[in-house]
Protein backbone atom coordinates (compact mmCIF):
# COMPACT_ATOMS: atom_id res chain seq x y z
CA UNK A 1 0.00 0.00 0.00
CA UNK A 2 1.09 3.65 0.27
CA UNK A 3 4.20 4.76 2.69
CA UNK A 4 2.18 6.49 4.85
CA UNK A 5 -0.45 3.24 5.99
CA UNK A 6 3.28 1.60 6.59
CA UNK A 7 4.27 4.28 8.67
CA UNK A 8 1.41 3.92 11.13
CA UNK A 9 1.65 0.33 10.89
CA UNK A 10 4.75 1.24 12.15
CA UNK A 11 4.14 3.26 14.74
CA UNK A 12 1.50 0.57 15.85
CA UNK A 13 4.53 -1.76 16.32
CA UNK A 14 6.31 0.45 18.11
CA UNK A 15 3.44 1.34 20.21
CA UNK A 16 2.80 -2.02 21.20
CA UNK A 17 6.14 -3.00 21.73
CA UNK A 18 6.57 -0.53 24.38
CA UNK A 19 3.20 -1.56 25.97
CA UNK A 20 5.05 -4.61 26.32
CA UNK A 21 7.87 -3.86 27.38
CA UNK A 22 6.44 -1.67 30.14
CA UNK A 23 4.61 -4.95 31.41
CA UNK A 24 8.05 -6.63 31.14
CA UNK A 25 9.83 -3.98 33.39
CA UNK A 26 6.99 -3.54 36.19
CA UNK A 27 7.68 -7.71 36.45
CA UNK A 28 10.97 -7.09 36.71
CA UNK A 29 11.16 -4.20 39.40
CA UNK A 30 8.83 -7.06 41.48
CA UNK A 31 6.27 -4.27 41.82
CA UNK A 32 3.39 -6.99 41.95
CA UNK A 33 4.09 -10.42 42.97
CA UNK A 34 3.53 -13.13 40.36
CA UNK A 35 0.60 -14.32 41.45
CA UNK A 36 -1.32 -10.94 40.80
CA UNK A 37 0.77 -10.14 37.57
CA UNK A 38 2.51 -12.82 35.79
CA UNK A 39 5.31 -11.74 33.25
CA UNK A 40 4.71 -11.66 29.83
CA UNK A 41 7.33 -15.05 29.44
CA UNK A 42 4.99 -16.91 32.07
CA UNK A 43 1.71 -15.54 29.90
CA UNK A 44 3.38 -16.58 26.45
CA UNK A 45 4.33 -20.10 27.93
CA UNK A 46 1.05 -20.41 28.53
CA UNK A 47 -0.16 -20.16 25.63
CA UNK A 48 2.24 -22.27 23.81
CA UNK A 49 1.38 -24.74 26.14
CA UNK A 50 -2.00 -24.04 25.57
CA UNK A 51 -1.88 -24.54 21.43
CA UNK A 52 0.83 -27.00 21.52
CA UNK A 53 -1.24 -29.19 24.07
CA UNK A 54 -4.03 -28.67 22.00
CA UNK A 55 -6.22 -27.74 25.26
CA UNK A 56 -7.18 -24.24 23.45
CA UNK A 57 -8.39 -25.61 19.86
CA UNK A 58 -11.96 -27.18 21.48
CA UNK A 59 -12.30 -23.76 23.32
CA UNK A 60 -11.70 -21.75 20.21
CA UNK A 61 -13.92 -24.28 18.53
CA UNK A 62 -16.72 -23.91 20.60
CA UNK A 63 -17.03 -20.27 21.03
CA UNK A 64 -16.66 -19.63 17.29
CA UNK A 65 -19.18 -22.32 16.77
CA UNK A 66 -21.31 -20.22 19.23
CA UNK A 67 -20.55 -16.94 18.36
CA UNK A 68 -21.12 -17.25 14.73
CA UNK A 69 -24.91 -19.00 15.44
CA UNK A 70 -25.89 -16.17 17.68
CA UNK A 71 -24.49 -13.75 15.52
CA UNK A 72 -25.94 -14.83 12.21
CA UNK A 73 -29.32 -15.62 13.79
CA UNK A 74 -29.17 -11.66 15.23
CA UNK A 75 -28.10 -10.04 11.85
CA UNK A 76 -31.58 -11.78 10.05
CA UNK A 77 -33.59 -11.11 13.07
CA UNK A 78 -32.21 -7.33 13.67
CA UNK A 79 -32.26 -6.29 9.47
CA UNK A 80 -35.70 -8.35 9.34
CA UNK A 81 -37.26 -6.26 12.13
CA UNK A 82 -35.56 -3.00 11.14
CA UNK A 83 -37.15 -3.12 7.66
CA UNK A 84 -40.25 -3.77 8.93
CA UNK A 85 -40.14 -1.45 11.80
CA UNK A 86 -39.22 1.52 8.70
CA UNK A 87 -41.99 0.08 7.04
CA UNK A 88 -44.92 -0.04 9.80
CA UNK A 89 -45.57 3.57 11.73
CA UNK A 90 -47.25 0.88 14.12
CA UNK A 91 -44.30 -0.76 14.56
CA UNK A 92 -42.01 2.03 14.82
CA UNK A 93 -44.12 3.47 17.68
CA UNK A 94 -43.89 0.64 19.83
CA UNK A 95 -41.37 -1.79 19.12
CA UNK A 96 -38.85 0.78 17.47
CA UNK A 97 -38.93 2.75 20.70
CA UNK A 98 -38.35 0.12 23.36
CA UNK A 99 -35.71 -0.89 21.12
CA UNK A 100 -33.15 1.90 22.61
CA UNK A 101 -34.04 0.83 26.08
CA UNK A 102 -33.39 -2.67 25.24
CA UNK A 103 -30.04 -1.40 23.81
CA UNK A 104 -28.81 0.16 27.38
CA UNK A 105 -29.73 -3.06 29.56
CA UNK A 106 -25.87 -4.68 29.52
CA UNK A 107 -25.65 -8.35 28.40
CA UNK A 108 -24.13 -9.59 31.95
CA UNK A 109 -27.70 -8.01 33.46
CA UNK A 110 -29.80 -10.48 31.28
CA UNK A 111 -27.27 -13.25 32.91
CA UNK A 112 -29.36 -14.15 35.81
CA UNK A 113 -33.02 -14.23 33.65
CA UNK A 114 -31.24 -16.59 30.81
CA UNK A 115 -29.67 -18.84 33.37
CA UNK A 116 -32.85 -19.18 34.78
CA UNK A 117 -35.52 -19.93 31.70
CA UNK A 118 -32.25 -22.09 29.50
CA UNK A 119 -30.71 -23.08 32.40
CA UNK A 120 -26.59 -23.51 32.70
CA UNK A 121 -26.64 -24.15 28.95
CA UNK A 122 -25.60 -22.99 25.44
CA UNK A 123 -28.78 -22.08 24.79
CA UNK A 124 -28.51 -19.09 27.59
CA UNK A 125 -25.37 -18.36 25.64
CA UNK A 126 -27.06 -18.03 22.50
CA UNK A 127 -29.64 -15.89 24.24
CA UNK A 128 -27.77 -12.77 25.21
CA UNK A 129 -25.62 -13.32 21.95
CA UNK A 130 -29.14 -12.42 20.16
CA UNK A 131 -30.25 -10.33 22.45
CA UNK A 132 -27.55 -8.31 22.20
CA UNK A 133 -26.38 -7.88 18.62
CA UNK A 134 -29.83 -7.55 17.31
CA UNK A 135 -30.53 -4.27 18.26
CA UNK A 136 -27.39 -2.22 16.92
CA UNK A 137 -28.22 -4.10 13.50
CA UNK A 138 -32.15 -3.54 13.92
CA UNK A 139 -31.46 0.38 14.65
CA UNK A 140 -29.12 0.90 12.04
CA UNK A 141 -31.31 -0.25 9.64
CA UNK A 142 -33.97 1.44 10.39
CA UNK A 143 -31.81 4.88 11.17
CA UNK A 144 -30.04 3.93 7.48
CA UNK A 145 -33.51 3.66 5.70
CA UNK A 146 -34.82 7.22 7.10
CA UNK A 147 -31.20 8.59 6.07
CA UNK A 148 -32.22 7.53 2.07
CA UNK A 149 -32.96 10.94 0.07
CA UNK A 150 -36.05 10.79 -0.77
CA UNK A 151 -35.72 12.03 -4.49
CA UNK A 152 -34.20 8.53 -5.03
CA UNK A 153 -37.07 6.47 -4.17
CA UNK A 154 -39.07 8.82 -6.01
CA UNK A 155 -36.49 8.50 -9.08
CA UNK A 156 -36.67 4.49 -8.84
CA UNK A 157 -40.34 4.45 -8.67
CA UNK A 158 -40.79 6.36 -11.76
CA UNK A 159 -38.36 4.07 -13.33
CA UNK A 160 -40.06 1.36 -12.92
CA UNK A 161 -39.39 -0.48 -9.26
CA UNK A 162 -42.64 -0.72 -7.15
CA UNK A 163 -42.78 -2.99 -3.70
CA UNK A 164 -39.99 -5.67 -3.80
CA UNK A 165 -38.04 -4.24 -6.60
CA UNK A 166 -37.86 -0.98 -5.42
CA UNK A 167 -36.45 -3.10 -1.55
CA UNK A 168 -34.33 -4.91 -4.15
CA UNK A 169 -32.58 -2.40 -6.71
CA UNK A 170 -33.10 0.73 -4.28
CA UNK A 171 -33.54 0.62 -0.84
CA UNK A 172 -30.83 -2.00 0.11
CA UNK A 173 -28.29 -0.88 -2.18
CA UNK A 174 -28.69 2.72 -0.86
CA UNK A 175 -28.17 1.18 2.95
CA UNK A 176 -25.52 -1.34 2.05
CA UNK A 177 -22.74 0.88 3.29
CA UNK A 178 -24.75 1.87 6.74
CA UNK A 179 -25.71 -1.84 7.06
CA UNK A 180 -22.19 -3.49 7.21
CA UNK A 181 -21.58 -0.37 9.63
CA UNK A 182 -24.52 -2.40 11.90
CA UNK A 183 -23.21 -5.68 11.09
CA UNK A 184 -19.79 -4.63 12.46
CA UNK A 185 -21.32 -2.87 15.71
CA UNK A 186 -23.46 -6.12 15.81
CA UNK A 187 -20.61 -8.10 15.54
CA UNK A 188 -18.27 -6.35 19.02
CA UNK A 189 -21.90 -6.47 20.77
CA UNK A 190 -21.84 -10.28 19.89
CA UNK A 191 -18.73 -10.75 20.72
CA UNK A 192 -18.69 -9.47 24.28
CA UNK A 193 -22.06 -10.95 25.30
CA UNK A 194 -20.74 -14.29 24.31
CA UNK A 195 -17.65 -13.87 26.66
CA UNK A 196 -19.86 -12.56 29.44
CA UNK A 197 -21.97 -15.60 29.10
CA UNK A 198 -19.59 -18.16 28.66
CA UNK A 199 -18.43 -17.33 32.02
CA UNK A 200 -21.29 -18.71 33.66
CA UNK A 201 -21.70 -21.69 31.72
CA UNK A 202 -19.87 -24.71 31.44
CA UNK A 203 -18.01 -26.63 28.47
CA UNK A 204 -15.67 -25.54 26.85
CA UNK A 205 -14.97 -21.93 25.50
CA UNK A 206 -12.85 -19.46 25.71
CA UNK A 207 -15.05 -17.72 28.51
CA UNK A 208 -15.11 -20.52 30.84
CA UNK A 209 -11.09 -21.30 29.96
CA UNK A 210 -10.90 -17.76 31.49
CA UNK A 211 -13.82 -18.34 34.70
CA UNK A 212 -11.59 -21.63 34.85
CA UNK A 213 -7.71 -19.68 35.36
CA UNK A 214 -10.08 -17.20 38.06
CA UNK A 215 -10.89 -20.28 40.17
CA UNK A 216 -7.59 -21.47 39.97
CA UNK A 217 -5.71 -18.19 40.67
CA UNK A 218 -4.00 -19.01 37.37
CA UNK A 219 -3.47 -15.48 35.92
CA UNK A 220 -1.39 -16.46 33.10
CA UNK A 221 -4.52 -18.42 31.80
CA UNK A 222 -6.34 -15.69 32.08
CA UNK A 223 -4.56 -12.85 30.74
CA UNK A 224 -3.67 -15.45 28.14
CA UNK A 225 -7.52 -15.67 27.31
CA UNK A 226 -8.34 -12.06 27.42
CA UNK A 227 -5.36 -11.48 24.70
CA UNK A 228 -6.97 -13.98 22.37
CA UNK A 229 -10.00 -12.84 22.85
CA UNK A 230 -8.69 -9.25 22.22
CA UNK A 231 -6.55 -10.80 18.99
CA UNK A 232 -9.97 -12.21 17.58
CA UNK A 233 -11.99 -8.74 18.15
CA UNK A 234 -9.68 -6.89 16.50
CA UNK A 235 -9.15 -9.53 13.31
CA UNK A 236 -12.78 -9.44 12.77
CA UNK A 237 -13.56 -5.40 13.11
CA UNK A 238 -10.64 -4.25 11.93
CA UNK A 239 -9.62 -6.62 8.91
CA UNK A 240 -12.69 -8.22 8.12
CA UNK A 241 -15.56 -5.63 8.59
CA UNK A 242 -13.55 -2.99 7.84
CA UNK A 243 -12.45 -4.39 4.21
CA UNK A 244 -16.22 -5.24 3.45
CA UNK A 245 -16.88 -1.41 4.40
CA UNK A 246 -14.79 -0.31 2.17
CA UNK A 247 -15.59 -2.30 -0.74
CA UNK A 248 -19.17 -1.21 -0.28
CA UNK A 249 -18.30 2.39 0.06
CA UNK A 250 -20.72 4.39 -2.59
CA UNK A 251 -18.02 7.33 -2.35
CA UNK A 252 -15.23 4.92 -2.74
CA UNK B 1 -52.09 14.41 -25.37
CA UNK B 2 -51.84 15.80 -21.74
CA UNK B 3 -55.09 17.06 -20.47
CA UNK B 4 -55.72 18.84 -17.21
CA UNK B 5 -58.87 19.08 -16.24
CA UNK B 6 -60.04 21.73 -13.12
CA UNK B 7 -57.24 20.41 -10.74
CA UNK B 8 -57.10 20.80 -6.99
CA UNK B 9 -54.67 19.58 -4.76
CA UNK B 10 -55.95 20.23 -1.18
CA UNK B 11 -53.25 19.95 1.40
CA UNK B 12 -53.08 20.07 5.38
CA UNK B 13 -50.15 22.70 6.58
CA UNK B 14 -50.25 24.04 10.06
CA UNK B 15 -53.81 22.37 10.84
CA UNK B 16 -55.13 24.53 8.27
CA UNK B 17 -56.58 23.13 4.86
CA UNK B 18 -54.82 24.63 1.89
CA UNK B 19 -55.59 24.53 -1.41
CA UNK B 20 -53.42 24.54 -4.53
CA UNK B 21 -54.33 25.09 -8.48
CA UNK B 22 -57.53 26.62 -7.94
CA UNK B 23 -59.46 24.32 -11.25
CA UNK B 24 -55.95 24.44 -13.05
CA UNK B 25 -56.42 23.62 -16.57
CA UNK B 26 -53.44 22.53 -19.60
CA UNK B 27 -53.65 20.58 -22.14
CA UNK B 28 -50.03 19.73 -23.61
CA UNK B 29 -49.97 18.76 -27.60
CA UNK B 30 -47.26 15.46 -28.66
CA UNK B 31 -43.71 17.55 -28.96
CA UNK B 32 -44.61 20.78 -27.28
CA UNK B 33 -41.51 21.79 -24.84
CA UNK B 34 -43.57 23.86 -22.42
CA UNK B 35 -41.26 25.80 -20.11
CA UNK B 36 -43.38 26.81 -16.78
CA UNK B 37 -42.49 29.99 -14.41
CA UNK B 38 -44.12 31.24 -11.55
CA UNK B 39 -42.83 32.39 -7.90
CA UNK B 40 -41.81 30.68 -5.52
CA UNK B 41 -44.15 28.35 -3.67
CA UNK B 42 -46.75 28.54 -6.35
CA UNK B 43 -46.98 24.78 -7.02
CA UNK B 44 -44.76 24.25 -9.68
CA UNK B 45 -43.28 20.94 -7.92
CA UNK B 46 -46.24 20.16 -6.75
CA UNK B 47 -47.75 19.74 -10.06
CA UNK B 48 -44.90 17.65 -11.44
CA UNK B 49 -45.35 15.71 -8.54
CA UNK B 50 -48.85 15.06 -9.73
CA UNK B 51 -47.72 14.49 -13.13
CA UNK B 52 -44.90 12.10 -12.13
CA UNK B 53 -47.34 10.23 -9.85
CA UNK B 54 -46.29 10.36 -7.05
CA UNK B 55 -49.48 12.56 -5.85
CA UNK B 56 -52.52 10.85 -5.78
CA UNK B 57 -54.81 12.96 -3.26
CA UNK B 58 -55.78 15.67 -6.24
CA UNK B 59 -58.87 16.25 -7.40
CA UNK B 60 -59.66 17.28 -10.94
CA UNK B 61 -58.87 14.89 -14.01
CA UNK B 62 -55.18 14.72 -15.66
CA UNK B 63 -55.12 12.50 -18.33
CA UNK B 64 -52.34 11.79 -20.41
CA UNK B 65 -53.49 9.71 -23.46
CA UNK B 66 -56.80 9.26 -21.48
CA UNK B 67 -55.44 7.31 -18.92
CA UNK B 68 -55.84 9.04 -15.20
CA UNK B 69 -53.10 9.54 -13.86
CA UNK B 70 -52.62 7.85 -10.14
CA UNK B 71 -48.85 6.20 -10.13
CA UNK B 72 -46.00 6.74 -11.20
CA UNK B 73 -44.96 5.44 -14.87
CA UNK B 74 -41.92 4.79 -17.11
CA UNK B 75 -44.37 6.79 -19.55
CA UNK B 76 -43.65 9.75 -17.44
CA UNK B 77 -40.12 10.05 -16.84
CA UNK B 78 -38.81 12.92 -14.16
CA UNK B 79 -35.67 14.94 -13.43
CA UNK B 80 -34.63 16.87 -10.26
CA UNK B 81 -32.91 19.57 -9.53
CA UNK B 82 -30.23 17.69 -7.62
CA UNK B 83 -29.79 14.96 -9.66
CA UNK B 84 -31.11 11.96 -7.67
CA UNK B 85 -28.22 9.39 -9.79
CA UNK B 86 -27.87 5.99 -7.45
CA UNK B 87 -24.73 6.65 -6.44
CA UNK B 88 -23.69 2.45 -5.70
CA UNK B 89 -24.30 2.33 -9.48
CA UNK B 90 -22.04 3.86 -12.67
CA UNK B 91 -22.88 6.27 -14.97
CA UNK B 92 -23.79 3.46 -18.11
CA UNK B 93 -25.84 1.36 -14.72
CA UNK B 94 -27.72 4.72 -13.61
CA UNK B 95 -28.87 5.26 -17.52
CA UNK B 96 -29.95 1.79 -17.86
CA UNK B 97 -31.41 0.98 -14.65
CA UNK B 98 -35.04 1.72 -16.35
CA UNK B 99 -34.66 -0.24 -18.62
CA UNK B 100 -34.15 -3.39 -16.43
CA UNK B 101 -38.28 -4.25 -16.67
CA UNK B 102 -38.20 -3.99 -20.59
CA UNK B 103 -35.08 -5.61 -21.88
CA UNK B 104 -34.39 -8.52 -20.50
CA UNK B 105 -30.97 -8.85 -21.87
CA UNK B 106 -28.14 -6.97 -20.57
CA UNK B 107 -26.12 -6.36 -23.33
CA UNK B 108 -28.76 -5.21 -25.49
CA UNK B 109 -29.68 -2.53 -22.04
CA UNK B 110 -26.59 -0.94 -22.28
CA UNK B 111 -26.43 -0.34 -26.48
CA UNK B 112 -29.87 1.19 -25.42
CA UNK B 113 -28.17 3.34 -22.59
CA UNK B 114 -25.22 4.06 -24.53
CA UNK B 115 -27.48 5.60 -27.51
CA UNK B 116 -28.54 8.06 -25.17
CA UNK B 117 -25.11 8.72 -23.66
CA UNK B 118 -24.11 9.63 -26.88
CA UNK B 119 -27.38 12.10 -27.12
CA UNK B 120 -26.13 14.22 -24.21
CA UNK B 121 -21.90 13.46 -25.03
CA UNK B 122 -20.81 11.26 -22.23
CA UNK B 123 -19.87 7.51 -23.69
CA UNK B 124 -16.61 8.34 -22.85
CA UNK B 125 -17.52 8.40 -19.63
CA UNK B 126 -19.64 5.38 -19.25
CA UNK B 127 -17.82 3.62 -16.58
CA UNK B 128 -17.39 6.33 -14.13
CA UNK B 129 -18.80 6.48 -10.94
CA UNK B 130 -21.29 8.90 -10.03
CA UNK B 131 -19.01 11.03 -7.64
CA UNK B 132 -16.29 11.27 -9.94
CA UNK B 133 -18.29 13.20 -12.33
CA UNK B 134 -19.14 16.90 -11.89
CA UNK B 135 -22.66 18.28 -11.27
CA UNK B 136 -23.19 19.24 -14.94
CA UNK B 137 -22.21 15.48 -15.97
CA UNK B 138 -24.36 14.09 -13.61
CA UNK B 139 -27.72 15.75 -14.48
CA UNK B 140 -27.03 15.08 -17.81
CA UNK B 141 -26.97 11.24 -16.56
CA UNK B 142 -30.06 11.66 -15.24
CA UNK B 143 -31.38 13.41 -18.04
CA UNK B 144 -30.04 10.26 -20.49
CA UNK B 145 -31.75 8.15 -17.41
CA UNK B 146 -35.19 9.37 -17.96
CA UNK B 147 -34.78 9.57 -21.65
CA UNK B 148 -33.46 6.03 -21.89
CA UNK B 149 -36.62 4.80 -21.31
CA UNK B 150 -38.13 7.02 -23.99
CA UNK B 151 -41.31 8.68 -21.93
CA UNK B 152 -43.92 9.75 -23.79
CA UNK B 153 -43.35 13.04 -21.61
CA UNK B 154 -40.47 14.50 -19.70
CA UNK B 155 -40.72 16.13 -16.54
CA UNK B 156 -38.19 18.63 -15.22
CA UNK B 157 -37.88 20.65 -12.35
CA UNK B 158 -35.79 23.05 -11.88
CA UNK B 159 -32.79 20.90 -13.73
CA UNK B 160 -30.20 23.69 -14.18
CA UNK B 161 -30.78 25.62 -11.02
CA UNK B 162 -27.88 24.03 -9.45
CA UNK B 163 -25.22 24.26 -12.11
CA UNK B 164 -22.68 27.02 -12.81
CA UNK B 165 -23.27 29.39 -15.93
CA UNK B 166 -20.80 27.27 -18.21
CA UNK B 167 -22.54 24.05 -17.74
CA UNK B 168 -26.10 25.89 -17.55
CA UNK B 169 -25.72 26.94 -21.04
CA UNK B 170 -24.40 23.67 -22.37
CA UNK B 171 -27.36 21.94 -21.45
CA UNK B 172 -29.80 24.43 -22.05
CA UNK B 173 -28.13 23.59 -25.61
CA UNK B 174 -28.28 19.89 -25.20
CA UNK B 175 -31.64 20.12 -25.05
CA UNK B 176 -32.33 21.93 -27.16
CA UNK B 177 -31.19 19.21 -29.41
CA UNK B 178 -32.67 16.64 -27.63
CA UNK B 179 -36.25 17.93 -28.27
CA UNK B 180 -35.54 18.67 -32.00
CA UNK B 181 -33.53 15.11 -32.77
CA UNK B 182 -36.29 13.06 -30.19
CA UNK B 183 -39.22 15.24 -31.03
CA UNK B 184 -39.64 14.52 -26.81
CA UNK B 185 -41.95 15.99 -25.10
CA UNK B 186 -41.15 18.61 -22.84
CA UNK B 187 -42.61 20.13 -19.38
CA UNK B 188 -39.85 21.94 -17.76
CA UNK B 189 -39.85 24.21 -14.48
CA UNK B 190 -37.56 27.30 -14.11
CA UNK B 191 -37.15 30.33 -12.30
CA UNK B 192 -35.77 32.13 -15.24
CA UNK B 193 -37.19 33.74 -17.64
CA UNK B 194 -34.29 34.20 -20.39
CA UNK B 195 -33.62 30.33 -20.04
CA UNK B 196 -38.04 29.90 -20.58
CA UNK B 197 -37.51 32.33 -23.79
CA UNK B 198 -34.40 30.45 -24.97
CA UNK B 199 -36.02 27.04 -25.26
CA UNK B 200 -39.71 27.19 -24.61
CA UNK B 201 -42.55 26.29 -27.76
CA UNK B 202 -44.62 27.58 -25.36
CA UNK B 203 -44.67 29.64 -22.10
CA UNK B 204 -46.89 28.83 -18.93
CA UNK B 205 -46.93 31.27 -16.24
CA UNK B 206 -47.88 31.08 -12.95
CA UNK B 207 -48.85 33.84 -10.18
CA UNK B 208 -48.56 32.73 -6.23
CA UNK B 209 -52.32 31.01 -6.40
CA UNK B 210 -51.43 28.73 -8.73
CA UNK B 211 -53.47 30.30 -11.34
CA UNK B 212 -52.57 29.97 -14.96
CA UNK B 213 -52.02 34.34 -15.51
CA UNK B 214 -49.85 33.76 -19.39
CA UNK B 215 -50.07 30.84 -21.73
CA UNK B 216 -48.08 32.60 -24.32
CA UNK B 217 -46.40 30.31 -27.75
CA UNK B 218 -43.08 30.94 -29.25
CA UNK B 219 -42.50 31.10 -32.52
CA UNK B 220 -39.15 31.94 -33.32
CA UNK B 221 -36.42 29.00 -34.36
CA UNK B 222 -33.57 27.55 -32.43
CA UNK B 223 -31.47 28.50 -31.82
CA UNK B 224 -32.41 31.24 -30.15
CA UNK B 225 -30.82 34.81 -29.59
CA UNK B 226 -31.92 36.30 -26.26
CA UNK B 227 -32.65 39.81 -27.91
CA UNK B 228 -34.67 38.48 -30.66
CA UNK B 229 -37.45 40.96 -31.26
CA UNK B 230 -39.77 38.02 -29.96
CA UNK B 231 -37.99 37.63 -27.30
CA UNK B 232 -37.77 40.84 -26.10
CA UNK B 233 -41.69 41.71 -26.26
CA UNK B 234 -42.24 37.93 -24.72
CA UNK B 235 -39.89 39.20 -22.02
CA UNK B 236 -41.51 41.96 -21.65
CA UNK B 237 -44.86 40.97 -21.53
CA UNK B 238 -44.32 38.25 -18.71
CA UNK B 239 -42.51 40.56 -16.51
CA UNK B 240 -45.18 42.91 -16.77
CA UNK B 241 -47.57 40.31 -15.67
CA UNK B 242 -45.37 39.23 -12.79
CA UNK B 243 -44.71 42.50 -11.49
CA UNK B 244 -48.07 43.43 -11.90
CA UNK B 245 -48.80 40.66 -9.58
CA UNK B 246 -45.98 41.34 -7.38
CA UNK B 247 -47.20 44.87 -6.59
CA UNK B 248 -50.99 44.11 -6.16
CA UNK B 249 -50.18 41.75 -3.90
CA UNK B 250 -47.71 43.88 -2.07
CA UNK B 251 -50.05 46.33 -2.09
CA UNK B 252 -52.46 43.69 -0.55
CA UNK B 253 -50.39 43.04 1.88
CA UNK B 254 -49.18 46.63 2.91
CA UNK B 255 -53.15 46.91 3.10
CA UNK B 256 -53.28 43.94 5.50
CA UNK B 257 -50.35 44.85 7.49
CA UNK B 258 -51.49 48.16 7.80
CA UNK B 259 -55.22 47.34 8.99
CA UNK B 260 -53.17 44.93 11.47
CA UNK B 261 -51.27 47.57 12.53
CA UNK B 262 -53.96 49.61 13.79
CA UNK B 263 -55.53 46.69 15.83
CA UNK B 264 -52.49 45.25 17.44
CA UNK B 265 -49.71 47.80 17.65
CA UNK B 266 -50.21 48.56 20.97
CA UNK B 267 -48.07 51.68 20.80
CA UNK B 268 -50.76 53.28 19.20
N1 LIG C 1 -48.41 17.45 0.48
C1 LIG C 1 -48.14 18.69 0.92
N2 LIG C 1 -48.14 18.93 2.25
C2 LIG C 1 -47.87 20.16 2.71
N3 LIG C 1 -47.59 21.21 1.94
C3 LIG C 1 -47.57 21.03 0.62
C4 LIG C 1 -47.83 19.76 0.04
N4 LIG C 1 -47.71 19.88 -1.28
C5 LIG C 1 -47.40 21.18 -1.51
N5 LIG C 1 -47.31 21.88 -0.39
C6 LIG C 1 -47.06 23.33 -0.28
O1 LIG C 1 -47.48 23.89 -1.48
C7 LIG C 1 -46.69 24.98 -1.84
C8 LIG C 1 -46.12 24.80 -3.22
O2 LIG C 1 -44.96 24.00 -3.17
P1 LIG C 1 -44.08 23.67 -4.44
O3 LIG C 1 -42.87 23.01 -3.94
O4 LIG C 1 -44.90 22.94 -5.42
O5 LIG C 1 -43.75 25.11 -5.00
P2 LIG C 1 -42.76 25.50 -6.16
O6 LIG C 1 -43.52 26.36 -7.09
O7 LIG C 1 -42.10 24.30 -6.72
O8 LIG C 1 -41.70 26.39 -5.40
P3 LIG C 1 -40.16 26.59 -5.73
O9 LIG C 1 -40.11 27.52 -6.89
O10 LIG C 1 -39.62 27.21 -4.49
O11 LIG C 1 -39.58 25.25 -6.01
C9 LIG C 1 -45.63 25.10 -0.77
O12 LIG C 1 -46.03 26.09 0.13
C10 LIG C 1 -45.64 23.73 -0.14
O13 LIG C 1 -45.23 23.82 1.18
MG1 LIG D 1 -40.06 23.56 -6.75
Amino acid sequence: MTEQSGKSSQTRVIFLLSLLLLWYVICKLEIYPNYLLPSPAMVLNTLKRGFLDGAYFPALFQSSKRVLIGYLTAVVIGSLLGLAISRFKQLSNTVGESLTALQSIPSVAWVPLALLWFGISESAVLFIVILEAFIPCSLGVQNAIKNIPPKLILAGRSLGCESFDLYKRIIIPAILPQLISSLRLSWAFAWRALIAGELFINGSGLGQTLELGRSLSDMSEVIAMMLIIAVIGYVADNILFRKLEESTNHYS
Amino acid sequence: MLKIDKLNLKFKANGFIKNLFNDFDLSVDKGEFICILGPSGCGKSSFLNILAGFEKNYTGSVLLNGEKILKPDIKRAIVFQDYALFPWLNVIENVSFGLKNRISNHQERFMQAIRYLELVDLVEHSRARIHEISGGMQQRVAIARALAVQPEILLLDEPLGALDDWSRRNLQNELIKIWTELKQTILFVTHSVDEALLLASRIVVMNVNSEKVLDIQLKTEHPRKIDHPESVKIRLLIKDVLNQKLKKNTQENAAQSSSGDNIFDPSI
